[in-house]
C-alpha cells in the first residue's frame, strides 16, 4: 500500500473513531497535524 | 417514573423550592402571568440541554432567555440579589446539578443534550418556530445539527483549511521555480562577466610590472600629505595653545593693575577715614554740653533782662506822657501869662487879675517873674523828656543787642550739638574702615594668585614656542620628502592609466562577485520551501504536496459523501415521524408537511392538494406547525431524554387543534412515559396539576 493511501485510510479511521466518541475539535485539529506531519518526515528521510 | 426538580434561587424567587412531576402523564403549571411558571421549564431544560457548544443553539437559548447573552453578567435565571443559583434535576437514577453563578460562571454535574432545546422545548422562540414565523423554508440546518453531518462538516472545515494551505503552497512553489530559473540564467551570465574582468585585470597587471611602477608610491604619497596634515594640525593646536596663554597673561595682568589701582584707591579712604576718626575722637563731649548750658543759661538772663528793660521802657512812656500834658499845661500857663502881661501894657494899669496865678492880681514885674519861672519850669520838663525818651532809645538798643547776643548763642548751641552727635559716628567709620581693610586683604590675595598664574603662564610660553619651531622643521622636511616622491610619481605617470584602469575593473570585479553571492543567496533561498515546519527541498516539495492534496481530496470527498448521507438519512427519518403524527393527529387541514430530500427546504401540502406558503400560515397554524415539527425532531432525534416542556405554546392554537393537541400530548406522555410539562396562564396562585 503506497503512503498516500495509507494516510488517506488513516485519517479516515481517525473521522470515524473521533465522531463515534464525540468529535472534539481541538484534538481533532492537533492530531490531523500530527499525522500530516509524520507523513512528511517519512517522506522527507 | 418520579422527577424531582429542586430549585434554589431561581427567578424572583429566593431560597429553595421543590417541584415534583410524574412521567406518563401531562403536568400543568398554571398561575397568573409573571407568577414565575416558565422560570421553572427554563431551568428544567437548561439543566437537560448542557452543556451548549453549537454557536446556533447558544443563539437559540439566548431568545429563549435560558444562557447568559454575551452583554450580561450572568444567567437571566439567577435571582438578582444573589450570587449563584442551582438547579437539581432528579429522574430515573439520573440527577443533573446545574450551578449558575454571578461571574457567569456555570458548573454542571452530568452533559445534557443541546438539541433538546431544538426538539423538547415547545415555545414561541424556539428556532423553528421563528423560522416558520419569518416564513425561512429552508430546514437544511435541522437535518444538519440533528445529525452527525454536524460533526462531519466540521471536520471538512478542518481539512479544507489543509487545502487551501496546499494551495498557496503551490503556488508559491510555482513563483519559486520562475524566480529559480531567472536567477540561475542572470548568475551564469554574471559569472562569464567575472571570468572576463580577472582576465583583464591578470593582463594589466603583467603590463604594469613590465613598467617596474613602483606600486606603492601613490601609499607614500598619501602617508606623507596625512603625516604633514598631522604636524600642521597639532601646529595649528599649539599655536592656538600659545594664543590662548597671551591672552590669559594679558587678562592676568589686567586684573593685576585693577586689583592694584582698587587696593591704592581703598589705603586712601581707610587714611582719610582714620583722620576723621581721629578729630572725632578728641571732641570733649563733657565740655560741649557744659558750654551749651552756659549758652542756654546766658539766653535766659538775656530774655529776662529784656523783658525787664521793656517794662521800664512802659514806665518812661508813660513819664513821657505825663511830661508832654505838663509840657502842654506850662505852655497854656507862658500863653495866658503872655497874654496878661501885653494886657497889662495896653491897659496901662498897674496889675491885672491872673487866672493862671490862682485868680490873683499880678503886676507887671510878678508876671515877668512868673513867666521866666515857668519858662524855666517847661525848659526843664523838656530837658527831663528829652533824657527820659534818650534813656527808652538806649534800652531799645540793648534789647536789639541781647536778641542778637541770643540768636548767636543759639547758633553756637547747634554747633556744639552737632558736634556731639558727629561723635556718635565713631563706631559707622570704624566699620567703614574695617571693611575695606576685609576687601583690600581680598583683593591682595586675588593679586597674589593671578601673579601666581602669571609666573605660570609666563613659564608654558617657551615650551610652545619651541615645539612650534620643531613642527615647522618637521613639516618642511616631510615637505622635501613628498616633493621626492612626487617627482618620482610624476615619472611613472606614462603607466598611471593602466594602474587606474586595473583599479576600476578590480572594483567592478568586487561589485559582480557580491551579485553573484546574491544570486546564490537567492537560488538557495527558493530551491526550498517551508511546510508545516519542514524545510523541503523544491522539487520534492512538488511532489509530496501534488500527494497530499489527493489525500485530502479524497477525504473531503469521503466526508462530503458521509455528509449528505447523514443529511438524506435524518431528512427521512424527519418526514417520516412527520407523516406518522400528522396521521395520529388525524389534521383535517394539512395533507403533508415534509422536508425536500433535494434542497431540504419545508413543503406544507394542504388537503385540497394547494401548496402552503409558510408566511401565509394563520398564527395558530403556525403554532401547530412549529410544535408538530418539533415533536417529530424528538422523535428523531431526542428521544434519549423522557421530557417535553411547553411554555404557553397550547392556549396560541386554534381551539380545534388545542384539544386534539392536547390528547396527542397525553397520548405520546402515556406510551413513551414521558414526563410532558406545560405551563397554562389563568387567575390562580401557582399551582401543578395532571391533567
Amino acid at each position: 500500500m503506497s503512503q498516500n493511501k495509507k494516510l488517506t485510510d488513516d485519517i479516515i479511521e481517525y473521522v470515524e473513531s473521533s465522531i463515534n466518541e464525540g468529535l472534539d475539535k481541538t484534538e481533532f485539529i492537533k492530531e490531523l497535524r500530527d499525522k500530516i506531519e509524520m507523513y512528511l518526515k517519512e517522506k522527507i528521510t | 417514573m418520579k422527577a424531582k426538580l429542586r430549585l434554589e434561587n431561581i427567578g424572583q424567587r429566593i431560597g429553595e423550592e421543590i417541584w415534583e412531576f410524574n412521567s406518563g402523564v401531562v403536568t400543568e403549571i398554571r398561575g397568573r402571568t409573571a407568577s414565575g411558571k416558565s422560570r421553572i421549564l427554563k431551568s428544567c431544560a437548561l439543566a437537560l440541554s448542557l452543556p451548549i457548544t453549537s454557536e446556533e443553539i447558544m443563539e437559540n437559548a439566548i431568545s429563549i432567555g435560558i444562557a447568559k447573552a454575551e452583554n450580561s453578567e450572568c444567567s437571566p435565571l439567577l435571582n438578582s440579589n444573589k450570587n449563584q443559583a442551582v438547579i437539581d434535576l432528579q429522574f430515573d437514577d439520573i440527577t443533573k446539578k446545574v450551578e449558575l453563578n454571578r461571574d457567569g460562571t456555570e458548573k454542571i454535574s452530568t452533559p445534557g443534550n443541546q438539541n433538546f432545546l431544538y426538539c423538547s422545548m415547545l415555545t414561541e422562540n424556539s428556532k423553528i418556530h421563528n423560522n416558520i414565523d419569518q416564513g425561512i423554508s429552508d430546514f437544511s440546518w435541522i437535518v444538519t445539527e440533528m445529525s452527525l453531518a454536524k460533526d462531519y462538516e466540521a471536520i471538512q472545515e478542518i481539512v479544507e483549511s489543509y487545502s487551501d494551505l496546499l494551495k498557496s503552497k503551490k503556488e508559491e512553489i510555482e513563483n519559486n521555480e520562475i524566480d529559480n530559473k531567472t536567477n540561475k540564467a542572470l548568475l551564469e551570465k554574471k559569472s562569464k562577466e567575472l571570468e572576463d574582468i580577472n582576465k583583464e585585470i591578470e593582463e594589466l597587471t603583467k603590463e604594469i610590472e613590465a613598467t617596474k611602477l613602483d606600486p606603492l608610491l601613490d601609499q607614500k604619497y598619501d602617508n606623507l600629505t596625512n603625516q604633514i596634515k598631522a604636524l600642521k594640525d597639532k601646529q595649528n593646536k599649539d599655536k592656538k595653545k600659545l594664543k590662548e596663554s597671551e591672552n590669559e597673561l594679558s587678562n592676568v595682568e589686567s586684573i593685576i593693575n585693577t586689583n592694584n589701582e582698587q587696593i591704592e584707591k581703598n589705603l586712601k579712604e581707610i587714611n582719610k577715614l582714620k583722620i576723621q576718626k581721629k578729630d572725632l575722637e578728641e571732641i570733649d563731649t563733657a565740655t560741649l554740653t557744659k558750654d551749651i548750658e552756659a549758652l542756654f543759661k546766658e539766653n535766659g538772663d538775656l530774655g529776662e533782662s529784656n523783658t525787664k528793660i521793656s517794662e521800664s521802657n512802659v514806665k518812661l512812656s508813660e513819664s513821657i506822657g505825663r511830661l508832654d500834658v505838663k509840657i502842654e499845661t506850662i505852655e497854656d500857663d507862658l500863653k495866658e501869662l503872655n497874654n496878661n502881661l501885653n494886657r497889662l501894657i495896653e491897659s496901662k494899669k498897674d496889675k491885672v487879675i491872673c487866672w493862671t496865678c490862682n485868680n490873683g492880681y499880678l503886676n507887671l514885674s510878678d508876671l515877668k517873674k512868673k513867666i521866666e519861672t515857668k519858662e524855666k519850669e517847661g525848659s526843664n520838663s523838656k530837658e527831663e523828656l528829652k533824657d527820659i525818651e534818650g534813656s527808652i532809645k538806649n534800652s531799645r538798643k540793648e534789647i536789639d543787642n541781647n536778641k542778637k547776643k541770643i540768636e548767636s548763642n543759639k547758633l553756637e548751641i547747634r554747633n556744639r550739638q552737632e558736634l556731639k552727635n558727629k561723635k556718635n559716628e565713631i563706631d559707622d567709620i570704624e566699620k567703614k574702615i574695617q571693611n575695606l581693610s576685609g576687601k583690600t586683604v581680598i583683593l591682595q590675595n586675588e593679586k597674589d594668585n593671578q601673579e601666581r598664574k602669571s609666573k605660570e603662564i609666563i613659564a608654558k610660553v617657551p615650551s610652545y614656542k619651541a615645539n612650534l619651531q620643531s613642527q615647522t622643521k618637521k613639516i618642511e622636511q616631510k615637505e622635501k620628502e613628498r616633493d621626492l616622491v612626487d617627482n618620482q610619481i610624476k615619472k611613472n605617470k606614462e603607466a598611471e592609466p593602466k594602474v587606474i584602469e586595473r583599479k576600476k575593473l578590480t572594483k567592478k570585479s568586487g561589485r559582480v562577485e557580491k551579485e553573484i553571492s546574491d544570486f546564490e543567496f537567492k537560488i538557495d533561498q527558493t530551491s526550498n520551501i517551508e511546510f508545516l515546519g519542514f524545510k523541503i527541498d523544491v522539487l520534492k516539495a512538488k511532489m509530496i504536496i501534488e500527494d497530499l492534496d489527493d489525500t485530502i481530496y479524497n477525504v473531503n470527498e469521503y466526508l462530503i459523501s458521509n455528509i449528505k448521507e447523514q443529511r438524506e438519512g435524518a431528512a427521512l427519518k424527519f418526514n417520516e415521524n412527520i407523516e406518522k403524527i400528522i396521521k395520529e393527529l388525524n389534521f383535517s387541514e394539512f395533507k403533508e408537511i415534509s422536508l425536500d430530500l433535494e434542497n431540504y427546504n419545508l413543503n406544507i401540502i394542504r388537503t385540497d392538494n394547494t401548496y402552503q406558503p409558510l408566511n401565509s400560515l394563520s398564527g395558530g397554524e403556525k403554532v401547530v406547525v412549529s410544535s408538530l415539527l418539533q415533536i417529530s425532531a424528538k422523535e428523531t432525534y431526542n428521544r434519549e431524554i423522557p421530557f417535553i416542556i411547553g411554555d404557553d405554546i397550547i392556549l396560541k392554537m386554534d381551539d380545534a387543534c388545542r384539544e386534539v393537541f392536547e390528547n396527542y400530548l397525553k397520548t405520546i406522555a402515556k406510551e413513551n412515559d414521558w414526563f410532558i410539562i406545560l405551563t397554562r396562564i389563568t387567575d390562580e396562585d401557582l399551582i401543578k396539576e395532571e391533567i
